[in-house]
């Protein structure tokens, strides 16, 4: 006989007529296009693909399909690639990692000589006394265990993106139960979205010798245009309201769906017993996938572990594939002896053999009360060791939104149903193809007539008898039943974690015998596979050592995501941050200007030197972009009643024509919002409101018009109006060149509105004073802003017209004393603290903040916002901005603004005081750099206390 | 959280494109079990104050319509 095993192999994912080159730490790797990195590393030699998470242990190829943590590495500075399932690519670098200094000899080996002294929770046991060394511990701990490490000079990473579908029926799984799935409800007229996380459908009719013709005529249903397939794509979430979470190349997919069926298929389950995770070790699948996927044989010479009759025909399977079948071991009492092997019933193995390879299993039989027969032990040579279990429903999917899951008849089956949401195939626990395809084609038909589309035969009572002929016989074997004696320290339950079989008792010994507490405290299941190769494993150590039904035990809570997930993927759109320009942005920015974010606008903070801009508007004129203020009109009769009720101050009684300051509150009193509104007729109001605001106070203004249901229209002019302030003593001058209107004292006087003509623009013009000085707001259309801004800058030129921007803004602002919401104030400022007490109209009936501000007011304040002066030198006084007040060493207050007063040559700000100490006089200290610095209240406004510059 | 709302005006949208305003207190109690009447604004679509009714134990919505047809 030819030696088989020197045939080549031809994958399905595979072109062996091309070849690429990628590094695999430091020496050149040849795969064949389509296959994954892992499968190129097993045929070029590699059997030691990580180490484990917390001993050191070498760990080799194992599940072939992504759902364990054996073979993450780090790919192109990305950790925690799963390299068995990621194509290689031309140039990648690939790197094990978490060992010292290589995977292949690593020192750190050594923790898995001293595992007595690392036993399960043993970080929360030891280490605590003395307290000091928990730091270096804790620091040495995090370096010594662990997965990948973040690269952070690789990248950049291209920015993934969201993408969203929408759907009838979302098929998670393109198996045959899935393909069925889908084209029952495409052929009862609903519209189908297929995702399959591998490249190609087909599932296991890919590998495992079904028969891949049969899935033919439903592939070609889906080339429907109901039908949407995408391969590649991985659910890792199934949230509420059918919201499915899912990644493929380049992001995030979100699908909402009607209708969800799961048809994940099924996973083989390790099997426990000592020295259960040496290279070489693999599930029977695994080693299917890698010969049929990626054209690679695992080994020379083989044996079988197994429970039922899968183990047979694997063996079978690995011989047509040139594999040499050493032996197959049967744990059950009775099974098919098929091929020319030695097959081992009633017995098990007792430990596998070798290095950082295996070499050889150790096998017994069991006599009639399960234990081992000593005289039937022996050894056996093999390079690869086949594991064969029943195979368990990949439902984690399933689980998460709310699908329960019960063992019936040595298997997990679901329990109850779930509206919107089925499960066909093997993540129903359904066994066999042809079943699963009948599921398939029952659940599509099922969940079409759901969402009311026809369906053309009887599938109720189709799924009825399908249920009653693949009901789980009663007395199947008791699950688990291999883990009857070999509790041992090498026998690892968990691979993520490095969780033994022996830790497990030894935590439920320990008390933690509920299947939760025992994650937590032995870490069980809470590694990169969260779950899938242990978490049945688990509860049934759980349900053995306890004694309890395992049905009582019952697993842990699955929660997305189902899949590891990079952190990229999941921020995917959140970048998304919009940029308001105003219309004088390029005139700023040609200007100069320094650009500060206000809320989601770019204003100039100042084109340079913005203590000569506040000296130009204090002594001539200066010019500000306010554009980002809201602007909202109000158009209607209920128009007064709306700001009556929403503000602290009256508004009835404003002539058309005028203009007054209006601050509101919530209705718990807390200061929300402030501007100005001008009357401009009987039912016709302009509102300012401040730049990060405006779009709440319009919302806010809308929700109680709607509540209240008053007759008036909002008209939300925040974008398409311009707007810009003229200050300073010269600004009356500059303002006449370009306007016919009279704007004499007498006939424009402080806080009135005009509207008429500024260089040609129609504009509204508010007689304000915001800076302290003789100003004029002026309104303009967005698209004349330009010129006007531009025709004033012109005209102002021989007046010494300085344009000035947010910082200039804030000095002059604080000269005056004036607050500003948000940055003054908190979410628990109210008016009457804060000095606006003269605005708050207790005689109107009814307005936001009407009866707690009453019971503050009689309560007293107990906190004041004031003006001081310190007189110490300052550096920069921005930067004292929010420093506390203290009193005797304990915070009493803090300071909200600092600046530099060019006019009055000192330190000025306003700051939250104790109210018995707000007296204008009283000195008091707050705390910087680590010393107590004093300061003094004085009254505000700090200049013009009289106001007869803005009002001249 | 992660359920549709039917917008009056807009159709079936996910939540996060609306805001939520707050319950509107009940007579009955406040803050319980069951189903509430909310408010909620359609910030990225209609940019219109609704009324949704929602069981807060299910996030099953029951009806929306406008705040302004609602019974004050």
């Amino acid at each position: 006989m030819t030696a088989p095993s020197a045939v080549p192999l031809t994958g399905i994912l595979i072109d062996s007529t091309r070849s690429l080159t990628f590094t695999f730490e430091d020496r050149p790797v040849t795969a064949l296009a389509g296959q994954s990195i892992a499968a190129a590393l097993y045929a070029a030699g590699v059997r030691v693909f990580s180490r484990s998470f917390k001993y050191h242990r070498p760990r080799g190829l194992f599940c072939v399909s992504g759902d364990c943590p054996s073979c993450l590495m780090q790919v192109d500075g990305c950790p925690n690639v799963r390299t068995c399932i990621e194509p290689a690519r031309e140039g990648q670098v690939v790197r094990r990692q978490n060992a010292w200094p290589s995977a292949d000899f690593d020192v750190l080996r050594i923790f898995d000589r001293f595992d007595r002294f690392l036993p399960v929770g043993f970080y929360y046991k030891h280490f605590h006394r003395p307290r000091w060394l928990w730091p270096i511990f804790e620091h040495t701990v995090r370096h010594i265990a662990g997965l990948g490490r973040i690269d952070l000079d690789a990248g950049p990473f291209p920015t993934a993106v969201v993408e969203h579908l929408h759907t009838d029926i979302c098929v998670i799984g393109g198996g045959p139960a899935g393909l069925a799935a889908a084209a029952a409800a495409l052929a009862a007229g609903a519209r189908v979205l297929l995702l399959e996380r591998g490249p190609q459908l087909g599932g296991h009719l890919l590998y495992d010798g079904g028969r891949p013709g049969e899935i033919e005529p439903l592939r070609a249903v889906l080339e429907s245009p109901r039908a949407q397939v995408l391969c590649g794509t991985t659910a890792f979430g199934l949230y509420e309201g059918n919201l499915v979470g899912a990644f493929r190349e380049g992001g995030l997919l979100k699908v909402r769906a009607r209708h969800v069926i799961v048809c994940t298929g099924s996973r083989q389950q390790p099997f426990l017993f000592p020295r259960n995770d040496l290279p070489g070790i693999m599930l029977g699948n695994g080693v299917l996938r890698l010969a049929h996927l990626h054209g690679v044989r695992a080994g020379r010479r083989a044996v079988v572990l197994t429970d039922n009759d899968g183990g047979a025909r694997l063996a079978g399977q690995l011989a047509d594939l040139g594999i040499e079948i050493a032996a197959v071991i049967d744990q059950r009492v009775e099974g098919p002896c098929t091929g020319d092997w030695p097959t081992f019933t009633s017995s098990t193995v007792l430990e596998a053999r070798g290095n950082k390879r295996l070499r050889a299993v150790r096998l017994a039989r069991r006599d009639a009360n399960s234990q081992i027969i000593p005289t039937t032990e022996q050894e056996i040579a093999c390079d690869l060791l086949c594991l064969v279990s029943e195979p368990a429903p990949a439902n984690e999917l399933l689980l998460q939104a709310g699908m329960r899951f019960r063992p019936q008849g040595g298997r997990w089956l679901p329990d109850g149903t779930v509206p919107g949401l089925s499960a066909a195939g093997g993540a129903a626990g359904t066994l066999g193809l042809d079943a699963q395809v009948q599921e398939g084609r029952l659940r599509g038909a099922e969940a079409a007539a759901v969402l009311g589309y026809a369906v053309g035969f009887d599938f109720r009572s189709a799924l009825a008898d399908f249920q009653l002929r693949n009901a789980p016989a009663p007395a199947g074997a008791v699950l688990g039943n291999h883990l009857a004696s070999l509790a041992n320290r090498k026998s690892f339950v968990c691979l993520c974690e490095d969780v033994t079989v022996k830790d497990l008792e030894q935590a439920i010994a320990e008390g933690f015998d509920h299947i939760e507490t025992l994650k937590r405290y032995s870490t069980v299941s809470m590694g990169p596979c969260q779950g899938k190769m242990c978490s049945l494993a688990a509860s049934a150590v759980c349900a053995r050592v306890t004694g309890r039904d395992p049905a009582i035990v019952g697993t842990t809570t699955s929660r997305p995501p189902a899949v590891p997930v990079d952190l990229g993927v999941l921020a995917a759109g959140r970048r998304h941050h919009p940029v308001r320009r105003t219309p004088l942005h390029h005139w700023h920015q040609a200007a100069g200007a320094r650009w500060l974010d206000a809320g989601w606008w770019k204003r100039p903070e100042s084109y340079g030197d913005p203590e000569s801009e506040v000296r130009a508007v204090r002594q001539a004129v200066g010019l500000i972009d306010v554009s980002t203020l809201g602007k909202i009109e109000l158009v209607g009769p209920d128009a007064a009643e709306l700001l009556e009720r929403v503000y602290l101050n009256r508004w009835a009684d404003l002539q058309p024509g005028r203009i007054r300051y209006g601050v509101m509150c919530t209705e718990e009193g807390i200061l929300f919002d402030d501007g100005v509104g001008a009357r401009l007729g009987p039912d016709r109001f302009y509102l300012t409101a401040t730049t990060g605001n405006a779009d709440a106070v319009f919302q806010w203004l809308e929700l109680w018009r709607d509540t209240w249901r008053l007759d008036v229209v909002l008209l939300n002019q925040t974008a398409g109006t311009a707007a810009m302030n003229l200050a300073g003593p010269k600004s009356r001058e500059v303002l006449a060149r370009l306007t016919r209107l009279d704007v004499s004292a007498a006939a424009f006087p402080y806080l009135a509105l005009r509207e008429g003509e500024v260089a040609g623009v129609p504009c509204r013009l508010l007689r304000l004073g915001f800076v302290g000085e003789l100003g004029y707001e002026i309104h303009c259309p967005a698209a004349y802003a330009w010129h006007l801004w531009e025709a004033l800058v012109q005209a102002g030129a021989a007046f010494g017209l300085r344009p000035f921007g947010v910082e200039a803004q804030r000095v002059l602002r604080l000269e005056k004393g004036h607050l500003i919401i948000g940055v003054d104030t908190d979410s628990l400022s109210n008016p009457l603290d804060a000095g606006l007490e003269g605005l708050v109209r207790f005689d109107k009936p009814l307005f936001h903040g009407r009866e707690p501000l009453l019971r503050l007011k009689a309560m007293g304040p107990r906190c004041r916002l004031v003006g001081f002066r310190i007189d110490a030198p300052v550096a920069i006084p921005a930067e004292l901005e929010g420093c506390q007040v203290v009193e005797q060493g304990r915070p009493v207050g803090r300071l909200t603004s600092v600046r530099f007063s060019p006019t009055l040559g000192g330190c000025i700000g306003l700051a939250w005081v104790p109210a018995a100490e707000s007296r204008p006089g009283t000195r008091f200290h707050f705390h910087w750099a680590g010393r107590e610095v004093p300061a003094r209240v004085v009254p505000t406004p700090f200049y013009d206390p009289e106001g007869k510059r803005l009002k001249c | 959280m992660s359920f549709l709302l039917t917008c009056p005006n807009c159709g079936p949208r996910e939540v996060t494109e609306f805001r939520y305003g707050g319950q509107i207190l009940a007579a009955s109690g406040n803050n319980l079990p069951g189903p509430q009447r909310e408010r909620w604004y359609h910030r990225l679509g209609c940019r219109r104050w609704l009324v949704a009714e929602r069981d807060v134990r299910t996030n099953t919505v029951l009806g929306t319509r406008w705040l302004a047809e609602e019974a004050p």
